[in-house]
């Protein structure tokens, strides 16, 4: 399933209206003033949750937290198969570079949390449209590019993707989060006119903010794809719930001490694996088998072993 | 190939680093402080990286080279030491121990191979050495990318009282084809039927290929070792161990065998748990092994039946003094490393 953290509405919105997500009610308690929007859109098989949780990197880690938590959870408590978790960090940013014009997409190779002075590494194994780039996160607003002496190291400043990331990183592989800003302006307006980045906690102009989003939605949706297919192709657990409820009845039926009870369950990975598809069939003949002794359990658990393990 | 390529602060300014780099000018050069800050992350995950490796290049720090563990074989050598110029390697083998001993999957090539060669250079001071030096990747699978192998042979061949092994499953050897073969560098080549090959070795060459890569070594005067290790316990193993084994001896001569090593699949206990995790659909790796002091391998009756099988097989075509077994019951997965 795909979790995408927003600062604010206006960057949301566009993806909101493309997935046609509604929003949901948040069981107390919910933190601060997070909105969460959720759907099963068409062209993913898996539910999208779209989280809004305002600016800064510690609401960031706050809103992402929470989420993820909140899934896996659910997911816990939910008998079917759990459904590994994409995240995704959208908004916009800043960019001291003059060569990259605004409304470009960049997806961070590297993020650096600047009051830290720490960098983290999302790994990007997939296949994508985009420029790629190092994010910097500050804490506070960027007005304009910093007095001399003042490096930014970053391609693109923002004020969420480092908390996003640290948050996640809780949770998630590196493979599986993505950290998507669109470059809003250069750091260069003078103080007395306030950059995008300004905009986003005053939340003025917002749909100039849309607006740059939704340019790209069609390439953010392909890129959610991809990363949910390149999951859906990885190895699902071996064994099915129900196949593991039998190894397990078989173990309590069996009185099979503790090793035992592992060995069984080992045996039936490696018959699976090898393309054993009747594993439920081969093991319902003792299921109802009564033991009465550890000689009876010894002889039962070897025939078991012979049945999924021959020469 | 690599479409990203991290490289350490301190790498930056190595001349192997700049030679790699030229050879990936379309991949996104990613500066990091550590290696570890990319390669040491939690909750990695191997198969996934597997599949888009990438690629990271660092100064590694001492130590440099490190005693062989007294449960790997030593050929009968007294001074055993094995060195990691690189972590990890390109071929994806699902027995491979790597993938439950590192973090992640993705390659780590350390530019400062002069620092090895000083730190060799101070143990040839004390003793001679033997020194494996594809222990933790398949350096003559890449040399096309870094020349890791011409370099330790080029070092060798300065130092007579060095003995250097390179373990390998490439059919690489063109790459060295043009150098004097040194008489104190062995060629190992890890060799598999040919159905285990397309089964449990993705991306490595076949056994003709490296049948022949070995063939012409042994031609060109180099020592060729031979391993069958790991061995296999897979439907039919007798059948196909037995046609690999007349296949390696009839594409290369038994004369030109410098020796042979025999073992069967063994791996600690920790990082087959982990392996297991990486591959949830391995019938190999859910085996269920037998546990002997930590390290996880066949049932001992298994594990005897097939070294005996194996060892009388062989002995057709070599005398017995140039079998060496790995004694399974207490050794880590040595023969799987390359």
């Amino acid at each position: 399933m795909m979790v995408i953290y927003t600062a604010l509405y206006h960057e949301a919105s566009p993806l909101i209206e493309h997935l046609r997500l509604h929003k949901a009610t948040l069981p107390a308690p919910a933190p601060g003033r997070l909105q969460w929007f959720t759907g099963t859109p068409d062209p993913f098989r898996r539910p999208v949750h779209l989280i809004i949780g305002g600016t800064g990197p510690l609401a960031a880690a706050v809103g992402t937290t929470y989420a993820i938590t909140r899934l896996l959870g659910d997911q816990q408590a939910d008998t079917g198969e759990p459904a590994p978790i994409i995240f995704l960090n959208l908004g916009v940013a800043g960019s001291p570079r003059t060569d990259w014009p605004t409304g470009v997409a960049v997806l961070c190779h590297k993020i650096i949390h600047r009051d830290a002075e720490r960098a983290y590494y999302p790994d990007i194994l997939i296949d994508h449209p985009f420029r790629e780039g190092v994010l910097e996160t500050f804490s506070h607003v960027v007005r304009k590019m910093p007095a001399p002496g003042v490096t930014v190291a970053g391609d693109v400043v923002d004020m969420e993707g480092a908390g996003c990331f640290a948050a996640a990183a809780a949770f998630l592989p590196p493979h599986r989060m993505f950290f998507l800003k669109i470059v809003a302006d250069h750091l260069d307006l003078s103080a007395d006119s306030p950059s995008l980045t300004d905009r986003k906690a005053s939340a003025l102009d917002g749909e100039a903010v849309s607006r740059l989003i939704a340019v790209h939605i069609p390439a953010i949706v392909q890129l959610l794809m991809q990363a949910e297919a390149a999951e859906t192709a990885r190895a699902a657990p071996l064994l099915s719930r129900e196949e593991e409820g039998c190894i397990h009845a078989l173990a309590e039926q069996l009185r099979l001490s503790v090793t035992m009870s592992f060995q069984l369950r080992q045996l039936c990975l490696h018959y699976k694996a090898g393309g054993g598809q009747d594993l439920p069939e081969r093991l319902r003949p003792w299921l109802t088998y009564p033991v009465k002794n550890k000689h009876e359990r010894n002889a039962v658990f070897a025939q078991i072993r012979r049945t999924l393990l021959p020469d | 190939m690599f479409t990203h390529i991290y490289v350490e602060d301190e790498a930056k300014h190595y001349p192997l680093t700049r030679c790699v780099l030229e050879r990936f000018p379309h991949a996104v050069v990613i500066p990091i402080d550590r290696y570890l800050d990319v390669f040491g992350r939690p909750r990695q995950h191997f198969a996934a990286q597997k599949r888009a490796q990438q690629l990271i290049l660092a100064v590694k720090h001492p130590p440099f080279i490190y005693p062989g563990a007294p449960v790997c074989h030593d050929f009968g050598h007294r001074h055993f030491y094995y060195t990691s110029v690189a972590l990890n390697c390109l071929y994806n083998c699902e027995y491979c121990f790597l993938q439950g001993m590192f973090p992640s999957a993705h390659l780590v090539l350390f530019v400062n191979v002069e620092d090895y060669y000083g730190e060799a250079e101070r143990l040839l001071q004390r003793h001679p050495v033997y020194l494996s030096i594809s222990y933790e990747s398949d350096l003559l699978a890449m040399e096309r990318i870094v020349p890791y192998v011409r370099s330790w042979i080029d070092f060798a061949s300065r130092h007579p009282s060095l003995t250097v092994e390179v373990r390998t499953k490439s059919a690489g050897y063109q790459a060295l084809a043009s150098l004097r073969p040194p008489d104190n560098v062995i060629l190992a080549w890890t060799l598999s039927p040919e159905a285990v090959i397309r089964r449990h070795e993705p991306l490595t060459p076949s056994l003709a290929a490296r049948l022949k890569s070995a063939r012409q070594a042994a031609e060109d005067g180099w020592k060729v070792r031979l391993c069958f290790d790991p061995l296999l316990y897979v439907p039919g193993w007798r059948e196909l161990y037995r046609r690999c084994i007349e296949t390696t001896f009839a594409a290369i001569p038994p004369a030109g065998v410098h020796d042979i090593s025999i073992g069967v699949f063994r791996v600690p206990r920790e990082y087959l748990k982990t392996m297991r995790k990486q591959r949830p659909d391995s019938a190999l790796l859910h085996f269920p092994y037998e546990n002997r002091r930590g390290v996880l391998s066949y049932p001992a009756s298994v594990a005897a039946e097939m070294i005996r099988f194996v060892r009388e097989l062989m002995q057709h075509y070599v005398p017995a003094e140039k079998i060496f077994l790995l004694d399974e019951t207490d050794a880590p997965s040595a023969g799987d490393r390359a």
